[in-house]
């Protein structure tokens, strides 16, 4: 649940109050950000649907009734959005590849290497059906709870517990199939 | 790999995950890791997996990059120029799962709509009401007794002849009309033929 701060900053964005929704904005921005960069692996189109996600949730501020946490109200609408728009057609996939946008300070063998082993996973992720591939994102990588995914997907949590650990041997699959080059 | 390592499987994911497991559990999946060289090999792909997803280097952005998305999601909510409104979105094409995923909701709920809309235009919809032999019958009946027994509601009953049913004629009588009527009718008539003069029409 969120902390009294946030509750009073909801509040005063639901009365169109501009400093209480860019402070709000600022607060997710990122984290939202990355979690459709990952669903999309586009920066571009991940900056696009961000500035959708968030325009639509203070449009519907009103209807936050705060029976969950506003961050998991984000991410339902921010996962329902980027689920929309990958079931509009297909995607090109991994058109800014991880390495190509990484901060480039630490050491460059060694960022390579991770970047690479880690960039395997993604495409691998990324290749899995978009629910499982939100399911294993919200859950490994955005690190929320069964119960907060269930909300966020709109299902019970024991069908969310086994549709991510299919997900995850699928994953595993397509890894075996696919070694790192 | 035998059926229950598909459960063992699922507490490996768990157990690397960070979800901590009840100790019974716990230990029935090591006793399992023990003696299954295929669960044990699963382990080591999902610790690895994990390991590299956690490795996972994000693209750098610079803060004017969240700046300018910030400004434009101020922008985008307080534009006034009316929203383009995005009709492939509101009507999707309806051979896309999207459609039909509501079929659930919409085709009950537009039977149901028709089926109250048919029902209360057949309840409001009266038949109307032509002249049955019966009636036909009845009402000579009744012009003939009245004519014979009660000479005081001659001139009203000979209206009769213009009138198709009993309703309509005694729609065209005013009250002091139907009470001298229905006093003579009482009087004159036997209570049979009364009745059968009700259930006649309609």
């Amino acid at each position: 649940m969120e902390d009294s701060q946030e509750i009073r900053l909801i509040d005063l964005a639901k009365n169109g109050d501009r400093d209480a929704i860019s402070r709000l904005v600022t607060r997710y921005e990122r984290e939202i950000f990355y979690f459709i960069y990952r669903m999309t692996r586009d920066v571009e189109d991940a900056k696009d649907l961000t500035q959708e996600v968030f325009i639509k949730v203070f449009r519907k501020l009103g209807g936050f009734k705060g029976n969950s946490s506003f961050r998991t109200w984000l991410y339902r609408i921010a996962t329902n959005h980027t689920l929309n728009f990958l079931s509009r057609g297909p995607q090109l996939g991994m058109k800014a590849p991880l390495s190509a946008l990484s901060d480039p300070s630490p050491s460059v063998s060694e960022t390579m290497e991770k970047n690479e082993r880690s960039g395997h996973v993604a495409r691998a992720v990324h290749r899995l059906p978009r629910q499982q591939k939100a399911i294993v994102i919200l859950r490994a990588y955005e690190g929320l709870t069964y119960r907060e995914i269930a909300e966020v997907l709109g299902c019970s949590v024991g069908n969310c517990k086994a549709a991510y650990h299919n997900a995850v041997i699928k994953l595993r699959e397509i890894l075996k199939n696919e070694p790192l080059m | 790999m035998n059926p229950s390592c598909k459960n063992f499987q699922a507490l490996i994911i768990d157990l690397q995950q960070g979800d901590p497991l009840p100790p019974k559990d716990r230990e029935a999946l090591e006793r399992h890791l023990a003696t299954c060289p295929d669960c044990r090999a699963f382990q080591q792909d999902i610790i690895q997996m994990f390991k590299e997803m956690g490795d996972e280097t994000l693209p750098y952005l610079p803060d004017e990059f969240f700046q300018d998305m910030r400004e434009k999601i101020l922008h985008g909510l307080h534009e006034s120029a009316p929203r383009r409104i995005h009709w492939a979105r509101h009507f999707p094409n309806p051979f896309q799962s999207g459609w039909f995923s509501w079929r659930k909701i919409f085709v009950p709920v537009l039977t149901g709509i028709c089926g109250v809309l048919l029902g209360f235009f057949l309840a409001t919809t009266r038949t109307p009401s032509h002249p049955t032999p019966k009636s036909i019958v009845t009402i000579s009946k009744i012009q003939e007794t009245v004519v014979q027994k009660s000479p005081n509601a001659l001139a009203l009953v000979e209206t009769l002849e213009d009138y198709i049913t009993i309703d309509e004629f005694l729609d065209s009588l005013d009250d002091r009309d139907i009470q001298a009527l229905l006093g003579e009718l009482s009087r004159d008539l036997p209570e049979s033929l009364l009745s059968e003069t009700e259930n006649g029409t309609g």
